[in-house]
């Protein structure tokens, strides 16, 4: 006996295909629905995992950053977790995770070789790993070599003279080279005039800064008074020249001066008095802030010149120099205090001296002396560079 | 082509009946996995642009610079310690907590 014709079995099988197709259909729309709402909790957990990431790289630049903290002597260096509390809103470094933690950040400093212009150079990487649930980000910082004044555009290196007339990069070491390094970066005939300025938070001058760089340069040089101004917080000099060479009825006035000032913002350099224990000699003011610079091996003087005319043609002459005699010496000095060949030309003539002339300015606060022990080289500065995220 | 009719074959009301019966029973039972699936794919697409959207919303306060509350934490690892101070963003929006701290810049 059949119980089932053929109409029969063909609707079975129809009914049954249709349970197939939809049973397929429906658990084939529910795994991607699931698939998607594990993708959006992923993100969600990347997302916070990221931002904590980043987080934990800027605290650690953050100390490392600062001269006057304590660094470790060996790299790599792995710091403590540090956790997010969301209940207490701040994070914190403890042993065991806080019952509310969002995420913990794991903050490795390390040294890391990368080529650069043809070497091998050694860059400081701040690797910051944070974890959210299942999600882990990586943000990395790392340093890059110092920039040139000549990258920013102020001087030539292949001339060493000034163009512009002022540069500001007030978070940065900058570093003055010329190529060769023993050409003098210089006021010449193409230079501004009146205030040229350069603001970095350090300055390095690997170059000497010789303002004059000879009578035949200073012949076709800018006239009138130039003031050359140095805003940062440490300035490294090697080699310094001043010039004055005073006008006549037909012949400019050439008087370079530098100007040594802190750059702006807030908080820049020291007060005086939390430096007042570390001068050598002379006095500080104690609300006056203040900035280093130290001169290398190179000379430093200022350079007198006269005009001799003969039939209103003016010939340049060399009068004298004066040595500075502030090579391998380290001072504060005060937000805004002029080298001034001028006045040091007027104080010589009064009797004084090139050493009562700097006695002068450490007595009234302007040029004061360092402690040795309290003096930084450079090798202290080049650690101080700054930081880009590499990835 | 009254003898075609009759040759004609066709699905009694009862075979008709039992088929609905069958289909609904099968849309039944799959509808509410398919309705609940396709719902939470919506949800999912309005999650991921909420969370474009909140992402954006704190970049741009990272940006600003001077966004977000001062805050110091003191920073330990070996050999090495010191306070980092700068600025501490934190943004709470449909449901996710997103956190940053950040150095303003100098320049």
């Amino acid at each position: 006996m059949r119980l089932l014709d053929e109409s029969g079995m063909m609707a079975i099988g129809v009914a049954l295909m249709l349970t197939v197709v939809l049973a397929l259909f429906g658990g084939a729309l529910w795994q991607y629905s699931m698939a998607e709402l594990k993708r959006v909790e992923s993100t969600e957990q990347d997302l916070q995992a990221l931002f904590l990431a980043r987080a934990g790289a800027e605290m650690v630049m953050g100390v490392w950053m600062d001269p006057l903290q304590r660094r470790p002597a060996e790299l790599p260096m792995k710091l403590d977790p540090i956790y997010y509390s969301s209940a207490a809103g701040k994070f914190v470094q403890t042993e065991e995770p806080p019952a509310d933690c969002l995420g913990v950040i794991e903050v490795t400093v390390k040294i890391e070789e990368y080529p650069f212009e043809g070497k091998l150079m050694e860059a400081t990487v701040i690797e910051s790993v944070a974890t959210v649930g299942s999600a882990t980000r990586t943000a990395r910082l790392m340093t890059y070599p110092h920039r040139y004044g000549h990258d920013l555009g102020w001087y030539s290196d292949q001339t060493g003279q000034i163009y512009q007339p002022t540069r500001s990069v007030p978070g940065e070491l900058i570093v003055m080279r010329t190529d060769p390094p023993q050409t003098g970066i210089h006021i010449g005939e193409n230079s501004p005039t009146g205030t040229i300025r350069f603001e970095a938070r350090h300055l390095v001058f690997d170059s000497p800064l010789h303002l004059g760089n000879g009578s035949s340069n200073l012949r076709n040089s800018r006239s009138g008074t130039i003031d050359v101004a140095l805003m940062a917080e440490v300035i490294f000099l090697d080699g310094l020249e001043l010039v004055y060479l005073p006008g006549t009825i037909s012949n400019p006035t050439k008087h370079y001066r530098i100007e040594l000032g802190l750059p702006s913002g807030e908080d820049r350099g020291q007060l005086g008095s939390e430096i007042k224990d570390k001068i050598a000699a002379g006095s500080v003011v104690n609300n006056a802030r203040y900035g280093e610079v130290y001169f290398g091996s190179g000379d430093t003087r200022a350079e007198y010149y006269y005009w001799f005319a003969i039939f209103e043609i003016g010939f340049i002459i060399h009068d004298y120099t004066s040595n500075l005699d502030l090579s391998n010496k380290g001072f504060y000095f005060r937000d805004g205090v002029k080298l001034d060949p001028k006045t040091i030309h007027a104080h010589i003539k009064n009797g004084g001296s090139i050493a009562s002339y700097f006695t002068q300015l450490a007595n009234t606060g302007l040029l004061v002396p360092i402690l040795e022990d309290e003096q930084l080289n450079r090798e202290d500065l080049e650690n101080i560079q700054p930081f880009f995220w590499s990835q | 082509m009254k003898s075609r009719l009759k040759a004609e074959s066709g699905f009694t009301l009862i075979e008709v009946v039992v088929a609905i019966v069958i289909i609904t029973a099968l849309v039944a039972t799959f509808a509410p996995l398919i309705v609940s699936s396709v719902e939470r794919i919506q949800w999912a697409g309005r999650r991921t642009q909420e969370l474009y959207a909140i992402r954006s919303a704190m970049e741009k306060e990272v940006a600003a610079g001077n966004a977000g509350e001062t805050y110091s934490i003191a920073i330990e690892g070996q050999a090495f310690a010191g306070t980092a101070v700068g600025k501490l963003v934190r943004l709470e929006e449909e449901g996710i907590e997103l956190v940053t701290f950040f150095i303003p810049l100098e320049f």
